[in-house]
């Protein structure tokens, strides 16, 4: 219960960006389906449900316009080109250093997080934390298949763009095949 | 290689990744990981970022016992204002109303839909009506009048005796003692029953005209300025 109170809670705080809103749709998602339990018919994870839940009243609540316009202010834009980082497959634990840059490489990324846009956003963190599939994905926020391919591939590559940085700054170069 | 087909093997990458692609395409993305180290460096990248995300979604505390605290809300008796957020779909968006403000309306202890100040009310009126037929059933005379309550004073309210909700309040008391009623049925009489609303105190007064009539007078004393 704990892992899924922690993962529905990244979920809406990734979401939302503000503890209190996200904590407070947690504890409504858990009311739902407690409240609901008995007409939950199976057919997908009972979890999968619990973040379906918590996606939407994410999604309701950054879809207000005052939100929106927090976003605005609150959205850089970070580069797009990521290309392969051949030091990631070696980060194996093997070397001491490898603590650091997990570290370093996570901070990254969730900075990197909090800058996209909030419906990429939204898609990596259904996919990476729950591992919804993109027909559950595209159910949860009522778009097609193609636009949560659209929006899973470039949050991710603005992800990846996170890892480049790292990797220059440990290599003093960049990654094979980006363009600078 | 150009942009487009470099992006299409990126995107055909991160699907195999996610299991998205068909048996044949997926076998053939397979073979061309296996051959190709950047794609490979490619596909370590996908999943250390998804690794990394789930590392710190699970080390983060802050949601920790949401679970618990929503069986003890369930366990109150603040259940009856979720029934109706309950009936609602769950997987829907929710409506125009912010779920934080609705989970804080939710967990107020006096909700805006809270009617517990007109059931006490009904429920003083109801006593004293019971009141009323207990002193009246214990009065022998027909034409008892009680004095008029000390105090700032007065009658704060007529109900007319046709109305319904005079029917509503004199009802239990006129039908409430029947073997009592059987000597007074053309007598003009007054009932008297002291109420405590509260914040006020004050009595009610039946007077019955005629063997059907009765008109309720509530006379109400104001016991802050005493």
């Amino acid at each position: 219960m704990e892992r899924h109170e922690r993962r529905a809670f990244a979920i809406a705080i990734g979401l939302v960006r503000d503890e209190n809103d996200a904590r407070e749709i947690v504890q409504e998602a858990f009311l739902r389906v407690y409240r609901s339990i008995d007409r939950f018919k199976g057919g997908s994870s009972f979890f999968t449900w619990l973040y379906r839940i918590v996606t939407n009243l994410s999604i309701d609540l950054i879809r207000k316009p005052a939100r929106r316009e927090a976003e605005l202010f609150d959205n850089p834009q970070v580069a797009d080109n990521a290309d392969a980082f051949p030091f990631v497959s070696r980060i194996d634990g093997a070397d001491p250093l490898d603590v650091v840059r997990r570290r370093e490489i996570a901070d990254r990324i969730q900075t990197a997080l909090e800058a996209l846009p909030p419906y990429h956003r939204a898609v990596i963190m259904m996919r990476e934390i729950e591992g919804m599939s993109y027909q559950q994905m595209a159910e949860a926020m009522d778009v097609s298949k193609g636009t949560i391919m659209s929006r899973l591939f470039h949050a991710r590559q603005k992800l990846h763009r996170a890892l480049a940085d790292t990797y220059r700054e440990h290599t003093g170069r960049a990654p094979k095949g980006e363009s600078s | 290689m150009t942009d487009t087909n470099k992006t299409v093997r990126d995107l055909e990458l991160m699907r195999q990744f996610d299991g998205e692609l068909d048996d044949d395409l997926s076998a053939t993305v397979e073979d061309f990981v296996e051959a190709d180290a950047d794609a490979r460096d490619k596909m370590a990248g996908l999943a250390l970022v998804g690794q990394l995300m789930r590392e710190r979604a699970d080390a983060d505390a802050r949601a920790d016992g949401i679970a618990d605290r929503v069986m003890d809300a369930l366990d109150r008796d603040d259940v009856e204002t979720l029934d109706a957020e309950a009936e609602a779909d769950q997987s829907a968006p929710l409506d125009s109303s912010s779920p934080a403000s609705r989970e804080r309306k939710r967990l107020n202890p006096k909700p805006a839909n809270d009617n517990s100040g007109t059931i006490y009310a009904f429920a003083a009126v109801a006593a004293a009506i019971a009141a009323g037929v207990f002193v009246w059933g214990k009065t022998t005379s027909h034409d008892t009048i009680a004095s008029a309550p000390e105090g700032k004073t007065g009658p704060t309210s007529m109900v007319a005796s046709d109305s319904p909700a005079a029917a509503d309040m004199r009802g239990p008391a006129v039908g409430a003692d029947d073997s009592a009623t059987a000597e007074e049925d053309d007598a003009l009489g007054v009932e008297i029953a002291a109420v405590d609303f509260g914040s006020h105190s004050g009595s009610v007064f039946y007077v019955s005209s005629g063997s059907e009539e009765v008109t309720a007078v509530v006379w109400v004393t104001d016991l802050g300025d005493e």
